[in-house]
């Protein structure tokens, strides 16, 4: 007879669920690495943050609980909060150099190296971070509405709404490549 | 800057999922979707190789350090549950009914330590917990043990030493129904008196209306202390009773000492007396201090009589009544009342301690609350800014 206990097998213990840290970081690290290139427009700094977000994962991998959402989304978050401590580290040296007068010139930025068509690839480094960002994560690496919202920290409609506007920016500015 | 073009966030969703763009614009984004998925650099081999070696590390095992919001949450639970307990524990927490103990029917009475071995018969229990208060009174050493025992109690005089004078005073208090019963026990209190070679030494029963009260000065020869507590005990409910013993014996050794000194002196002055040497001024000085010393041995013996005729008698006051003790309603009520007074008596001053630490905490707490709203705020200001740029790693706008 089916009772209330039988939604006990649908609700797999977190062990269970759970596979090794080795295989979940070689299943994601191209999306992670994706993720942070997008978000940072800088390979090298990608490359670091990426292992950064790894090794932070590793040390928190315990406590991932795969009910609470997919592994990809929980490394997502983990990598857009070392980018973010990274940013505001960064902001800060930068504004105590401004202070002493000691900046530093500024060096003429490399071209960002995404892995897209020449077009796409200036068509995204015209856009802010927080844009690439969530196209990144919505079309890039395919997650759901849901799992972005949450990796952004932000509403479900928010979270569409900055794509919405992302996209239409990314579309324009392909436009305008093309006409020029 | 012109603003693009929107198109809704919903036909966005659905493009995403696949849908058939409608337009030139729709089909665009949907390139540009495709492109997008298709393209992106994956990961260098020396990040891969990085990550890689990190995957076949076992993951250690975390001290049980706490993160410090962990031990945020944990010190807010845990330090008022400590100060709750430090109240309860200040308060007193209830133990059943103990502290009602002088109104309680007590079926017991305590025995004065000094005599502490008592017999097997359960006469006399001595509790170790019990508070004895021991007065040097004088010549005197006064004993008073009151009875938070309720326990049967069949003799406290029982211990005493026979060959010592001991004066012993006895309270015995006893609850009755009705000023009807009052008036037949206090009647029959002391035909049992009598019955054991007793007297009453006062009494005075009150017992107009439903309610009564009477007190009964009672004596009773030492040797029949033990049952005359064991028949009143009888007659009613025990609410209280206390024993207070007065050891005489050493006061009359240090007279009987004074008075065999006394008879020497008075020996030698009849000596002195009777030689034939005294000037008249020297046998008057003489004959003056013989008075004073035989004067002085007279009231000695007369408080040796005195102390020997009272340790021979207890003064045994029984007290009845038709009050109903707090804690022999309790009693009544029986356990399970019992324990359902007690968890409300702790439900209450767990209540009083968690309104206490409410109005203390609270305001700590809606700070706390407001600081942390503002710190998140600021963080989320501050990450709108640096992601607000295309290069949020390189220099902020002027």
């Amino acid at each position: 007879m089916r009772g209330v206990n039988a939604l006990a097998p649908t609700m797999p213990r977190r062990a269970a669920l759970r596979r090794s840290f080795g295989e979940a970081a070689a299943d994601h690290l191209d999306a992670v690495h994706r993720y942070l290139l997008m978000l940072t427009a800088d390979p090298s700094l990608a490359e670091d943050l990426t292992a950064e977000t790894f090794e932070k994962a590793l040390k928190t991998w315990r406590r991932f609980d795969p009910r609470r959402g997919s592994e990809r989304t929980w490394l997502c978050r983990i990598g857009r909060s070392v980018a973010l401590d990274h940013f505001r580290a960064e902001s800060r040296r930068r504004r105590r150099e401004e202070r002493y007068a000691l900046a530093a010139r500024t060096e003429e930025a490399a071209p960002v190296e995404l892995g897209f068509s020449p077009e796409l690839e200036a068509a995204l480094r015209s856009l802010t971070a927080a844009e690439r960002e969530v196209v990144a994560l919505r079309v890039v690496l395919d997650l759901d509405a849901d799992a972005a919202a949450r990796v952004l920290g932000v509403g479900r409609t928010a979270c569409s709404m900055r794509l919405a506007r992302a996209l239409a920016k990314l579309e324009e500015r392909m436009e305008a490549h093309a006409v020029a | 800057m012109p603003s693009p073009d929107l198109i809704a966030p919903d036909r966005v969703e659905e493009l995403l999922g696949g849908a058939v763009p409608e337009g030139e614009e729709e089909a665009r984004v949907q390139g540009l979707v495709r492109e997008l998925r298709l393209g992106g650099a994956p990961a260098p081999a020396p990040l891969r190789a990085r990550v890689t070696a990190l995957g076949d590390e076992t993951p250690r095992r975390r001290a049980s350090t706490l993160r410090p919001r962990v031990a945020f949450a944990v010190a807010l639970v845990l330090v008022p549950l400590a100060l709750l307990g430090a109240g309860l524990a200040v308060r007193g927490a209830p133990s059943g009914g103990d502290d009602s103990a002088s109104d309680a029917p007590a079926d017991g009475i305590e025995a004065p330590a000094s005599g502490g071995d008592s017999p097997d018969s359960g006469a006399v229990e001595a509790m170790p917990t019990n508070p004895e208060v021991v007065e040097d009174d004088g010549p005197y050493l006064r004993t008073t043990v009151p009875s938070p025992t309720f326990r049967t109690v069949t003799g406290g005089a029982e211990s005493l030493d026979p060959s010592r004078a001991t004066d012993v005073d006895l309270l015995v208090e006893l609850r009755l129904r009705d000023a009807d019963e009052l008036a037949g026990v206090a009647g029959e209190a002391m035909g049992i008196i009598r019955e054991l070679g007793g007297w009453v030494a006062g009494s005075d029963v009150d017992s107009e209306g439903r309610e009564g009260e009477a007190e009964l000065q009672l004596r009773v020869p030492v040797g029949r202390v033990e049952d005359a507590v064991v028949r009143l005990s009888e007659l009613g409910t025990v609410t209280s009773q206390r024993m207070e013993t007065v050891d005489l014996q050493s006061g009359i050794d240090a007279r009987e000492r004074r008075i065999e000194e006394l008879d020497r002196f008075i020996r030698i002055g009849e000596l002195r007396l009777e030689s034939e040497t005294l000037d008249p001024e020297e046998r008057l000085r003489i004959e003056l201090r013989l008075e004073r010393q035989r004067a002085a041995r007279a009231d000695l013996l007369r408080a040796n009589t005195r102390d020997r005729r009272e340790a021979a008698t207890s003064e045994l006051t029984l007290l009845l009544h038709t009050r109903e003790a707090p804690a022999a309603a309790e009693e009544d009520e029986g356990e399970a009342a019992g324990t359902a007074r007690d968890a409300l008596r702790l439900l209450g001053d767990i209540g009083i301690v968690a309104l206490f630490l409410a109005i203390v905490l609270t305001p700590v707490l809606l700070l706390a609350v407001l600081v942390w709203l503002a710190l998140r705020s600021r963080s989320r200001r501050l990450e709108t800014r640096l992601l607000d740029r295309p290069e949020p790693a390189g220099p902020g706008p002027k």
